[in-house]
């Protein structure tokens, strides 16, 4: 577990990461980076680099003698809890020295953190009903809306002062719209990409110059691909939010103006179910990675990692798993960024902090929070591991501008430009659970049970907008 | 045959333990249940009286009615279970060496937990190079692999046959323990009468194993009723494409635990309950009457 | 091997008539069979070898590392505390099987042997929570275990949802039933004290019945995994099938770690059955007869 050298951290960082990251609701939407010819490269030999800078990171004025403390009025004598999600053991080291900085902020305030995995989310759920709720949770930002929509998170807009809020870049401090108002801070963000394996694609006669840019371009690669090749392609929708994949990838406008009824049924929604019905029929995606739960990712990891498919996206966290599992792929490894959608924008893969509604100590809560998420958190964070700040300030430090040696991070000069113009563009989703389930059946009927996707996407429309009256 | 109170107590005072034990993790859960399910509720906020409105709305809803069908369906793993089971105590019910170490073997999946087993059987059935796929591909079966979990049709069958796997080395115990308590006299003049070595079991074996054959099926039928492990585990917790896999208990799990629809995954529960209860009762008749 | 070979009485199915010919014929059955059940973990055994460079998934199927390497159990080894869930799962499991089978043996002597005014109603009532699916109690029992024991994050909380079961109830109360009245009169006429007789002339007799239903808890009680998993927070605490399902999200991408991890919860628990397995069998005869 020596992790002098910056570019030998254990595999096990990463492939506890995979599943955090991952999780965060991962859309099939390409990024819509300016610049899309980030990687061409292809590094055989990886050159194993020192980066030991001082870190500079701009601060927000605030009101405490230390310059991190930002919150004001902490409560005396706090006790909070924080929850994080999957990242003990892999970064015990990393959050107990970031709470020890906490608490030399703010002294006075003890924090009792715990790492949650596979279950947080239920027993998030149920220790908010049983009142016994810890007082700050990481969770994945997909989350957010159900809690915020039952009142049981702390409204961010209204809690943080005008600079504070200011420190994140605004699409992500909004990404969950709740009655107009955030009840999350962002937290660390992925960028995902095409992770390329090159032998593949030049095996069908194909280059890095090939792969496609657009939706549309994606879907007729994949059909080429496989009649050129027999390999398919490794497409997988966002599980736990599918009108996310339809609104990016499809550009469907998923709900009417007021919010008052689902219109994902339109033209355009069913075009999109068309081209993956298109795609299932012609055997040019596999089967089993399509609808593959977010937690599940590994699977269409290790297929790729396998040499069954050509590309797959995911975030540069990944390359090092891949590596690990097959080091003779990593010299063939290339990544690049991902196609567009038909909305042309692409979605925020994030994590977020919130504090619970009824938190004894909000203002101490709020702290932490926002505390985890300043800009030299953040920054050493990244540092760490191949995540990306929510603040763009960390982004000032030289490690960002730094000319990358390995292949998973030759993202990182354009991970600020690909971060500040992530945004959501889904409206409010009422009963965002229940609704994603009857969308999961129509895609499912159309993809599996031969039904024709007007039909299906009407009819879940018409269930799904009898949960919302 | 008059007693005294103390007297008259005392079975009480026996049951008192285990009846505080359900009164606390039993009843006052199913009542709190019962209550829920005319109820709206979602845990984070407090539940809200619909009436009748979860039990109107399950008659029209598909996936339940398609959960019955699957819980009704995995009843079949029950005969499967008996018969293998039954096959596989009367072969390792001899004296031979290393006997002990097969018995082991049977008992393994018992043992292992679905966790480990859900995991191994996913490679098994992997769509891309599991050695199911490999087989039939070398056997000439399939021209190419089949994505098993992904196929609708071949969910529930999946998860009945890991059921049965896992099943049969458990039942081969209870089945060992019914042979080794059939009298030897028995054999001995089945033999005289001259049958040979498969009627003998058959007139002798068979019907010596009735008690443990009513005991299993009754056990196994009502596991099979409320089967949940597998069906989580072989679909990552979606219940598997098209809701294939769903089952009574995976339904309510999911209407509870995924959706939040707590009062409506409590009127499942009712009605699963009201159908186990229907099924038990005929299950207690059929020993009693036994025993008569 | 003596023990495994010994501990059953004569067989009475297979006579050494024409040992090595009959032999051999249950050797290959025994040999098919086992395949069956055996294979699964074998292939989970091999993938847990395999190196870097031997793929977890191809076409045809690779089944031996060609690379083999011992480093997936050190990895899991060296992130999680493996011989510590083996312990608390040991401890649930000792202690669920104790109070569960005491208190059980305790209900099912009356409903066996003693009339009394409510014992048919008692008797179904039991018998029809043996129908209550635990993933309905859940979640009045979390706020239970939060609120009102406060005992949730401990190993407590796993033990006592599970100390009453109908099904052992059941199960010992058929035992009872077979033991003739004449013992139980006779303790009386002593002047035996009903839980005297319970102890000392009962009990014994039903010894078989009782490991039967030991076994059964036993086994049940190993292998939970939602209950478990919805009460444990402290890594600490974690048993075995939780442990599991956290290895299984952080080797996410790894499957031969994946399987390494699988591999090392099964170890313990085979060595300790193939120890243990004379009490399995031998608690399961006569355990059923009517």
């Amino acid at each position: 577990m020596n992790t002098k050298r910056t570019f030998a951290l254990p595999v096990l960082l990463l492939t506890a990461l995979a599943l955090v990251l991952s999780a965060c609701g991962a859309a099939q939407t390409p990024a819509a980076p300016p610049e899309p010819q980030v990687v061409t490269q292809v590094v055989v030999q990886t050159e194993v680099v020192e980066v030991e800078k001082p870190v500079e990171v701009v601060v927000t004025p605030t009101p405490g003698p230390n310059p991190e403390a930002v919150i004001s009025d902490v409560e005396e004598g706090a006790e909070i809890t924080f929850w994080t999600f999957y990242l003990s053991p892999t970064f015990d080291e990393y959050i107990k020295s970031t709470i020890a900085r906490f608490n030399e902020s703010y002294p006075g305030v003890t924090v009792k953190w715990e790492d949650r995995q596979a279950t947080l989310q239920e027993e998030f759920r149920n220790s908010l009903a049983a009142g016994n709720a810890p007082d700050v949770v990481n969770v994945p930002t997909g989350w957010v809306q159900e809690f915020a929509q039952k009142g049981q998170l702390l409204n961010m807009s209204e809690a943080l002062p005008q600079e504070v809020q200011a420190q994140y870049f605004p699409d992500l401090f909004n990404q969950v719209n709740v009655g107009g108002a955030s009840y999350q801070v962002p937290w660390y963000q992925a960028v995902d990409g095409y992770l390329v394996n090159t032998q593949v694609i030049s095996a069908a006669g194909y280059t890095l110059e090939d792969l496609p840019t657009t939706f549309d371009e994606q879907k007729q690669f994949c059909l080429d691909f496989k009649e050129r090749s027999g390999i398919p392609c490794g497409l997988r929708m966002a599980t736990d939010n599918l009108l996310q994949t339809i609104a990016y990838e499809g550009g469907v406008e998923v709900m009417n103006e007021d919010g008052s009824a689902f219109t994902f049924d339109s033209p355009e929604a069913v075009q999109w179910l068309q081209d993956y019905v298109d795609l299932m029929n012609a055997e040019a995606i596999h089967r089993d990675i399509v609808l593959l739960n977010a937690a599940d990712d590994r699977i269409g990891l290790e297929r790729f990692t396998a040499g069954q498919m050509p590309f797959y996206v995911t975030g540069p966290q990944l390359i090092r798993v891949v590596r690990e599992s097959n080091p003779g792929l990593y010299g063939y490894l290339a990544m690049v960024p991902r196609a567009v959608g038909r909305s042309g924008a692409l979605p925020p893969v994030s994590m977020s902090i919130v504090v619970a509604q009824d938190t004894p100590y909000p203002r101490a809560s709020a702290a932490l929070a926002t505390f985890f998420s300043n800009p030299q958190s953040m920054l050493e964070f990244a540092k760490i591991v191949q995540i990306f700040p929510s603040t763009p300030a960390s982004f000032e430090d030289p490690f960002f501008t730094q000319k990358p040696v390995a292949i998973e991070d030759q993202i990182r000069p354009i991970a600020r430009e690909i971060i500040s113009s992530q945004k959501n563009i889904l409206p409010e989703i009422p009963n965002q659970a229940e609704v994603n389930e009857v969308v999961r059946q129509a895609i499912e009927a159309a993809l599996f049970g031969g039904v024709d996707p007007q039909t299906a996407l009407t009819d879940a429309v018409t269930q799904a907008n009898e949960l919302i009256q | 045959m008059s007693r005294s109170l103390p007297n008259r107590l005392t079975p009480y005072l026996f049951l008192l333990p285990a009846l505080l034990f359900m009164a606390t993790f039993t009843l006052y859960p199913l009542l709190s249940v019962a209550y829920l399910s005319f109820t709206e509720y979602d845990i984070l906020t407090p539940p809200q009286p619909v009436g009748l409105e979860n039990y109107r709305e399950l008659l029209g809803d598909a996936i339940f009615w398609l959960s019955l069908r699957n819980s009704f369906t995995y009843l079949l793993v029950t005969p499967v279970i008996i018969v293998l089971a039954i096959a596989l105590a009367i072969v390792v019910n001899r004296r031979i060496p290393g006997i002990g170490i097969f018995r082991a073997l049977y008992y393994i999946p018992v043992i292992t937990g679905s966790v480990a087993i859900g995991i191994a059987w996913q490679f098994l059935f992997d769509g891309s190079g599991g050695p199911v796929n490999g087989a039939l591909l070398a056997l000439g079966l399939i021209e190419k692999p089949i994505v098993f979990l992904t196929e609708p049709r071949f969910t529930l069958p999946i998860a009945m046959l890991m059921t049965t796997w896992m099943g049969v080395g458990y039942y081969m115990v209870v089945f060992l323990a019914g042979l080794q308590a059939i009298p030897e006299d028995l054999y001995d003049a089945a033999r005289i009468d001259g049958c040979n070595d498969i009627q003998k079991h058959w007139y002798v074996s068979v019907p010596g194993l009735r008690p443990s054959i009513v005991f299993v099926a009754v056990i196994s039928s009502l596991s099979a009723l409320k089967v949940f492990d597998e069906i989580y585990v072989l679909t990552n917790g979606t219940g598997g494409i098209l809701n294939s896999g769903s089952t009574m208990v995976f339904y309510l799990w999911k209407q509870a635990f995924r959706l939040q629809n707590v009062g409506y995954a409590s009127a499942v529960a009712m009605v699963l309950l009201v159908i186990t209860l229907a099924f038990s009762i005929g299950n207690v008749r059929l020993l009693e009457r036994r025993e008569d | 091997m003596r023990i495994l070979t010994e501990q059953l009485p004569a067989s009475r199915a297979g006579r050494p008539r024409t040992p090595w010919v009959s032999h051999l014929f249950w050797y290959a059955l025994l040999g098919l069979a086992s395949l069956v059940t055996v294979l699964p973990f074998l292939w989970l055994l091999m993938t847990s070898l395999k190196g870097p460079t031997d793929a977890v998934f191809s076409l045809p199927p690779q089944f031996i590392p060609r690379d083999p390497t011992l480093n997936n159990f050190v990895k899991v080894w060296q992130q999680l505390a493996i011989w510590r869930f083996f312990l608390n799962s040991l401890f649930v499991a000792a202690l669920t099987v104790t109070l569960n089978v005491a208190v059980s043996a305790l209900a099912a002597y009356p409903l066996a042997k003693m009339r009394f005014a409510l014992r048919e109603p008692i008797f179904y009532l039991l018998l029809a929570t043996l129908i209550v699916p635990a993933e309905l109690t859940y979640i009045p029992g979390y706020i239970l275990a939060v609120q009102v024991f406060q005992y949730h994050d401990t190993l407590w909380a796993l033990i006592f949802p599970n100390v009453f079961s109908a099904f052992n109830i059941f199960l010992l109360r058929q035992a009872f039933q077979s033991v003739p009245n004449d013992l139980i009169d006779a303790a009386r006429i002593d002047g035996a004290n009903e839980l005297r007789i319970w102890w000392q002339v009962l009990l014994p007799t039903i010894r078989p019945a009782v490991a039967t239903a030991a076994v059964f808890t036993a086994v049940t009680s190993w292998n939970a995994l939602l209950w478990p998993s919805l009460m444990l927070r402290n890594r600490d605490l974690y048993t075995l099938p939780v442990g599991l399902t956290a290895l299984r999200g952080m080797f996410t991408a790894d499957f031969r770690l994946i399987s390494a991890g699988a591999i090392m919860v099964i170890i313990p628990i085979l060595v300790a059955f193939v120890f243990a397995q004379r009490y399995f069998v031998s608690g399961l005869t006569g355990a059923v007869k009517g």
